[in-house]
């Protein structure tokens, strides 16, 4: 439940500041806790001197004649969920193997400079989201300023009970794909050079009224764009969980359905010709990005080292993606053709952990990884020097 | 019974020809954590902090139906990454792992102990690892001293020995009854699964059984 836009919806000249500047106070006091938590890198550092800047700005906005309350409290809701991403990032308890990945996705979209925060949250949701004071058009209008960071913020949630379960967080390939299109605003470029191309291409649009075609059309453009970025790197791993998550059969306005989802991501993956495919394809190539919509990954060879209940060795970025799907076939083949596996050492585990323990091994081999090629980094910076 | 020596290891570690390793350790970062009779390996990255709660004592009583919190109320997860510090307070328990993941052959067994500098600062870590053992070496870490120790994550705290049994075993074939089977975190102590707890809870109590005079109270 948000609480505070009821506050600004039913605003009317009676209403009190009271709320708000209690919450203002709450979140300086937070915000003021973790500046001196010790932990963050110099430019998270800068961002919580910022937030906290904009929150005395805000008090002060308050204490004027007839201040923009509704305004104010936009502000201070992005603030609280910053705030709740910075917190979580102090928590040390979230999954850093993950981020590691999807930091890569970032640095191949040429989001590079990103600075991520990341928390655990108790809902299903997942988010890849660009972090900052507020949006701008509000910032502006409440002549405040916005953030001056060299670099991008991004927080990311992933639902606590996945922490330990990289399988499951593969929905945030996903999420990353929003971030890509936030920044790049591809779709958006799409709909006005080739927007009836791309009605053409998702037929199922038709049956939604003409006067609301165009905005389902970039929704439901925008989550096959999200699909196929999640398909670049962990292949059917997304699409797979959508159908087993979404049981709609029925297209919504905010996304098609889970089958023709599925349907597409496998036409990319399989090199078949698909309209929504192709154009989605074309209109990446023509953005001038360094990335082409591609498979982005390959898969490394994890049945003999699983079947021992041994972690991958992996040697390269490609693989280290490649991990998941090779991983998700594997626990698939396992948990459904039990037979195929007699003899070896996953096969005596029982059933009910198997998939606890595939995904402690791909744990585990992401961070061997992480922590090989910090060192040998290490190292070759020593030996330059 | 004998102890591996500096060859066997490298041998076991690396495999010769054309083998597979009979020992697997991931990741061994430095050939010099290897030495004459022992493997040095490193603190890893997760934690789980003993912490003081309202639960009186951590329940060992194989009472699974019970709802009352076991043991993994009393710790505290935390993640660190390899560099951070780490700090270890007077006697606070602190449930750890190495960063190497072991497979064990099915003929040998491995004693872990600490490495006498970190003994020298009051640090105590011990344990075992079966034949056929997969995962990371759980690490027990209490400070003895009275003040704290900063520990660096990555850190060579502890050695391995591994010694040569005259006979292999299985223990995979109790997989399904290991209860740390496979581990990459450290796991809050599982005592409680025990299958005989349950049974000594029911033990009709001889001393105080019915017609005799209970003077219990």
């Amino acid at each position: 439940m948000t609480f505070l836009p009821s506050l600004h919806k039913n605003y009317s000249e009676n209403s009190s500041t009271i709320l708000l500047e209690t919450v203002l106070q709450l979140l300086g006091e937070q915000l003021k806790k973790l500046s001196h938590s010790d932990f963050f890198a110099t430019e998270l550092g800068e961002y919580v001197s910022q937030l906290c800047k904009s929150v005395s700005s805000l008090q002060n906005k308050i204490a004027e004649p007839d201040p923009d309350v509704p305004l104010i409290t936009e502000v201070v809701e992005s603030i609280w969920r910053a705030t709740q991403f910075l917190t979580g990032t102090t928590s040390n308890r979230v999954p850093y193997e993950v981020t590691y990945l999807l930091r890569e996705v970032l640095l191949d979209w040429g989001l590079g400079e990103s600075i991520v925060t990341t928390s655990v949250n108790q809902s299903p949701d997942f988010y890849c989201e660009r972090a900052g004071i507020a949006p701008d058009a509000l910032l502006s209008e409440l002549n405040l300023p916005g953030l001056t960071l060299s670099g991008h913020l991004v927080q990311m949630g992933v639902p606590e009970i996945f922490q330990h379960m990289p399988l499951l967080c593969s929905p945030m390939y996903h999420e990353v794909g929003h971030y890509v299109e936030e920044h790049e605003r591809l779709i958006t470029r799409m709909l006005i050079t080739n927007g009836d191309q791309l009605l053409q291409a998702m037929p199922g649009l038709k049956e939604f009224e003409m006067a609301s075609r165009m905005t389902v059309a970039k929704a439901w453009a925008t989550e096959h764009f999200c699909d196929l970025v999640a398909a670049c790197y962990v292949g059917e791993c997304v699409s797979d969980y959508i159908i087993q998550w979404d049981h709609d059969l029925v297209p919504q306005p905010s996304h098609p359905s889970a089958s023709s989802r599925a349907i597409v991501t496998r036409d990319f993956l399989e090199g078949r010709s698909n309209p929504v495919v192709d154009l989605l394809k074309q209109g990446v190539s023509e953005a001038g990005l360094n990335i082409q919509l591609q498979k982005q990954f390959l898969l490394p060879a994890v049945y003999d080292c699983f079947a021992d209940v041994r972690p991958a060795t992996v040697d390269s970025i490609k693989h280290l993606h490649g991990l998941l799907p090779a991983a998700d076939a594997f626990l698939k083949r396992l948990m459904t053709s039990p037979s195929d596996f007699t003899g070896s050492n996953i096969a005596r585990v029982p059933r009910s952990r198997q998939p606890r323990v595939i995904n402690d091994l791909i744990e585990k081999s992401i961070r061997s990884f992480m922590i090989e090629k910090a060192w040998d980094e290490s190292l070759d910076t020593k030996a330059t020097a | 019974m004998s102890l591996w020596t500096r060859r066997q290891l490298l041998e076991a570690t690396q495999g010769s020809e054309g083998a597979p390793p009979k020992l697997y350790i991931s990741p061994l970062l430095s050939p010099t954590q290897i030495g004459q009779v022992s493997i040095d390996i490193r603190l890893g990255y997760d934690f789980l902090v003993s912490v003081l709660n309202r639960q009186p004592t951590i329940r060992v009583v194989g009472d699974e139906s019970s709802m009352l919190p076991g043991p993994k109320a009393h710790f505290q997860e935390t993640r660190r990454e390899v560099g951070d510090r780490f700090v270890l307070y007077p006697n606070q328990l602190v449930l750890g792992t190495s960063i190497e993941y072991f497979a064990m052959p099915e003929d040998a067994y491995a004693e872990i102990a600490p490495r006498s500098s970190y003994s020298r600062l009051g640090l105590a870590v011990g344990g075992i690892m079966q034949p056929g053992f997969r995962g990371c070496v759980p690490l027990e870490l209490l400070n003895h001293g009275n003040v704290p120790v900063e520990l660096t994550v990555g850190a060579r705290i502890c050695q391995v020995r591994i010694l040569q049994l005259d006979e292999g075993s299985d223990y995979h074939d109790e997989a399904a009854e290991r209860k740390y089977y496979g581990q990459v975190r450290p796991t809050v102590s599982k005592a409680a699964h025990d299958s005989e707890l349950p049974l000594l809870l029911q033990l009709p109590r001889v001393i105080r059984a019915p017609g005799l005079p209970d003077r219990s109270g």
